[in-house]
């Protein structure tokens, strides 16, 4: 099953993360995915101005992990910088998916077999300057409840264009 | 090693004598010193550095009262802090053994020892007069039960704070004080000795260690971000290297340092917490103080290694992959963020840039090289929050700008001229970048400026930022190569700094991953 | 004379630590301190050694040697733990010799009679497994460090022909799987306890395992795997996983 995003401009991505947080919970996990400049920082934004976090969301490339308080807590992780699996033991990666947070992970396609059994992928493509099309690609049950509430919360949004 | 509290020993008393004569008008014996300290219900302590004495204490408890009996500082360590020391120990061990009421005499005219007693939560209760025949002084009596309450709690940690650092710094040979410092916020596993501030004794980073004959045979990868495999071959050729510079026959000892510095933030957290947690170890075993560095002002202090016109009032201007800021430095150990980057990181935007024309990595020094060959006019790309009014920097629309010329380009079949995309994506970064840095120098009107951080060796952006600070009389400092990429060495001179001001942290100390620079 | 043995483990969410005696290769315990803490060692580890140590009236200096879990558990745990270890030793000039965190657990039944299965929990819904088979206070570890898929290991053990006791802290994951496999110790024993630590010490001791003392050459027992057996692992669902190695010397079976 996939669903589909449309967003016009990076404004339009962050409140499809901003809807996104509100039926987030503790143990959830998105894993981002898209080309370099798609928007998976820009999302994380929004979903982490939706979980109540003040400070900026900053890219986490080079620091692999950013923490930010919110009403959940959010780790925000880039796979970008790993170029092997077993590198994911030393940024304690499989530990922090289970920490009781959100977790983000961009690039988060990079080891198909580190993917927690049940999550939600996003898939951003860029369609145009300042077209994305954002794919739900959810695996396991609450990866499926999620999406679905997602997409509802998106309906009412205006700027994305929801399709099936 | 640092002055630290013992046990008192018999072997102690011929010093404790020299010390019990000089202090009080009528000593104790050295006999009753000796039925003393054999006693169960005693409990005798001594603080010593190098060998020497500095002081002793003792107290009885008989239930659940604690009687503190005797208490002296040798005359030519009194007023730092040993006497708090000592009774800090004494209260800790006492109420560990189930004491919940301390009492003590004092004499009246003994202002310094009242208002030490009074810090630890015990008052006045009444006074015997005449009780010292020699002098005729009366005794006051002092007394507490309050032990346990959240405040007499929060006492006691304060003075065990107090005494921490009076230990700590007796005996810190000031100009001259050797530091280790241990590094291992992100990548790099790094270990490095400074004397006084200013003599870099060593900096050693992982890459340059051979592990194989270390491990004679079962060697794991030392790649990046393996810090627990690395820190003790690091920390060893550190020592190794020190003490071949110091001409000395092996290398530096443990007992030779005067405090370690480690980095505690901000950072990775599963690579913080090694580096934390070994420097803890270490100070503990070898009795050292600790120092906790923050990676940021790290970079800043590497700017005054070669150059010693770098001082305070300044500002610096922090870029590397990972960090883009703005800092107001009006004197060291004060920083304010005047901004910094709402995404990306002015290292981390190269790097991308160079990923997507196809580039080897690092990207940067690749960006820069082919530049020189280009034209930094060839294409305008958006010079992002030039005119924000503010201090805060954002390379990510720069990025998208670079991203979708080249896709555009790709898609019309059109072929790019690389120096010319190099040269103008770096012009745009540069132009933002030195508009904002001189904004902030005038603003603040200092006549220093600091560029820290990875992408300070950056060729057209030094140039660029002396262009246009030099004529306005800002002297801008580059640190030098070595020490602008993550390395030990400037945690050291950090953490010397840190040393003076007497800031340590406590064994419990945690790894804070998003530690910021700002004080206040 | 008695030599003075500082022990501790951080690889799970319980802080394990104990001072013991040392007579050759006789170890006993005089002091034990076992807490839980998760993902909080880093802030407490250290000042309870201080405290333990203050409590048995002796300071670091007294020490002759210094024992740690080296894991397999949760990786920053471990982290801690070893890198604590490191720099206490590096720092009082002591050997430093390491113990599987799973070693040390199955210690703690060396007054049951027969096999006792362990399972660590590894995240990634996989747990670390290890067979033991106790007998008159001896243990004795029948499987090298691994780590599974908890449904394949409740199978094999299934297909054990003995009673099995079972503990670990991956039981407080899959407690429900492994209860139909064998018996359940009591909750209160799934965790690392400092005595524990000891008794494996010990027994490595005997058989020469404890390793060279260097603190250099410590390593975790991280049961990382390999690329290569990463793909492995994606392909050869259903059949036996290769035996994953342990990271450098010094303990194992």
């Amino acid at each position: 099953m996939t669903l589909t995003v449309r967003t016009a401009g990076e404004e339009a991505t962050r409140a499809a993360g901003y809807a996104l947080a509100e039926v987030l919970r503790a143990g959830d996990t998105l894993l981002l995915f898209g080309d370099l400049g798609a928007g998976k920082t820009a999302l994380v934004k929004g979903i982490a101005r939706g979980l109540g976090v003040s400070e900026p969301i900053t890219s986490p490339t080079f620091n692999i992990l950013l923490v930010h308080p919110g009403r959940i807590p959010l780790y925000h992780i880039d796979l970008y910088r790993l170029d092997q699996a077993s590198q994911l033991e030393d940024i304690d990666y499989f530990g922090t998916l289970e920490a009781g947070g959100v977790t983000a992970v961009e690039w988060g396609d990079r080891f198909a077999q580190a993917a927690p059994p049940d999550h939600l992928g996003v898939s951003i493509a860029i369609l145009g300057d300042t077209i994305r099309e954002i794919t739900l690609v959810p695996v396991g049950p609450r990866g499926t409840a999620l999406a679905g509430q997602w997409l509802e919360a998106c309906r009412s949004i205006p700027g994305l264009e929801i399709a099936r | 090693m640092a002055a630290h509290v013992r046990a008192l020993a018999i072997e102690d008393l011929d010093a404790v004598m020299s010390i019990e004569r000089l202090s009080f008008p009528a000593p104790w014996t050295r006999s009753m010193f000796a039925e003393e300290i054999s006693r169960n219900d005693r409990v005798w302590l001594a603080v010593e550095h190098d060998g020497e004495l500095l002081g002793y204490g003792g107290a009885m408890l008989v239930g659940d009262e604690a009687h503190v009996m005797n208490l002296a500082v040798a005359a030519p360590a009194r007023r730092r802090g040993i006497g708090r020391a000592l009774l800090s120990a004494l209260l800790d061990l006492l109420v560990g053994r189930g004491a919940h009421r301390i009492t003590l005499e004092v004499r009246e005219l003994n202002e310094d020892a009242i208002a030490l007693y009074e810090s630890a939560g015990l008052h006045d209760v009444g006074r015997r007069p005449g009780y010292y025949r020699e002098t005729g002084e009366a005794a006051v009596i002092m007394w507490t039960d309050d032990l346990e309450s959240p405040g007499a709690a929060a006492r006691l940690e304060v003075l065990r704070r107090e005494a921490a650092r009076a230990l700590a710094l007796h005996g810190m040979p000031r100009g001259a004080e050797i530091v280790l410092a241990i590094e291992t916020s992100c990548d790099e596993t790094a270990a490095a000795v400074l004397r006084g501030g200013s003599e870099l004794l060593s900096s050693i980073v992982a890459s340059q260690v051979d592990f194989h004959s270390r491990f004679g045979g079962v060697v794991p990868e030392i790649a990046s971000r393996k810090h627990t495999e690395a820190i003790v071959a690091v920390v060893d050729e550190a020592l190794a290297d020190a003490g071949a510079v110091l001409g000395q026959d092996g290398p530096l000892a443990f007992a030779q340092l005067d405090a370690i510095a480690v980095t505690y933030g901000p950072g990775l957290v599963g690579a913080l917490v090694v580096g934390l947690a070994y420097a803890k170890g270490l100070a503990m075993a070898a009795g050292l103080p600790l120092v906790g560095v923050n990676h940021l002002e790290g970079h800043i202090f590497a700017n005054t290694f070669l150059d010693p016109e770098v001082e305070p009032p300044l500002v610096a201007l922090l870029v590397s992959g990972g960090h883009t800021s703005l800092v107001y430095v009006p004197h060291w150990g004060e920083y304010r963020t005047l901004g910094e980057t709402l995404d990306d990181a002015t290292g981390e935007a190269f790097d991308k840039v160079a990923k997507v024309l196809g580039l080897g990595y690092p990207g940067g020094p690749v960006i820069s090289r082919l530049a020189e060959q280009g034209d930094p006019a060839a294409i305008d790309f958006p010079r992002a929050m030039l005119n924000s009014g503010d201090y805060s920097f954002s390379l990510s629309g720069l990025k998208t700008a670079v991203i979708n010329h080249i896709r555009h380009a790709r898609e019309a079949g059109r072929e790019i001229d690389v120096p010319d995309l190099a040269a103008s994506f770096q012009q745009a970064v540069i132009d933002v970048q030195v508009a904002k840095a001189l904004r902030a120098v005038q603003e603040c009107g200092v006549s220093t400026f600091c560029l820290a951080g990875g992408v300070a060796a950056n060729r057209a952006l030094r140039d660029a930022l002396s262009r246009a600070m030099e004529p306005q009389g800002v002297h801008v400092s580059v640190p030098p190569f070595e020490l602008c990429t993550d390395n030990a060495a400037m945690i050291a001179l950090a953490g010397t700094f840190r040393l003076r001001s007497g800031e340590f942290l406590d064994l419990a100390a945690e790894a804070v991953p998003n530690l910021r620079l700002d004080t206040h | 004379m008695s030599r003075l043995v500082l022990a501790f483990d951080t690889a799970t969410e319980q802080v394990a630590l104990a001072l013991g005696s040392r007579d050759g290769d006789r170890v006993t315990t005089l002091l034990g301190r076992d807490f839980p803490a998760p993902r909080a060692a880093l802030g407490v580890l250290l000042p309870t050694v201080g405290e333990l140590l203050a409590n048995a009236g002796m300071t670091i200096s007294a020490l002759t040697e210094i024992v740690v879990g080296r894991g397999p558990g949760s990786f920053t745990g471990v982290r801690i733990g070893v890198a604590t270890a490191k720099g206490l030793a590096h720092g009082a000039g002591l050997p430093l010799y390491g113990v599987s965190t799973l070693d040390a657990l199955a210690w703690r039944f060396r007054d049951h009679d027969g096999l006792l299965g362990v399972v660590g929990d590894a995240m990634r819904g996989e747990v670390y497994p290890a067979l033991y088979r106790i007998a008159c206070g001896y243990v004795e570890r029948l499987t090298p460090e691994a780590v599974a898929p908890p449904e394949r290991i409740a199978q094999e053990w299934a297909a054990l022909d003995e009673p099995l006791l079972i503990a670990g802290n991956g039981l407080v994951k899959y407690a429900d799987r492994f209860g139909e496999v064998g018996r359940l110790a009591p909750p209160e024993s799934w965790s690392v306890t400092g005595e524990g630590l000891l008794a494996a010490y010990a027994a490595h001791l005997v058989s020469g395992h404890a390793g060279s003392g260097d603190p250099g050459a410590l390593l975790p027992i991280y049961t990382r795997l390999s690329d290569a057996e990463e793909n492995e692992r994606t392909r050869a669902v259903g059949s036996d996983l290769p035996d994953s190695g342990v990271a450098g010397p010094g303990g194992g079976s």
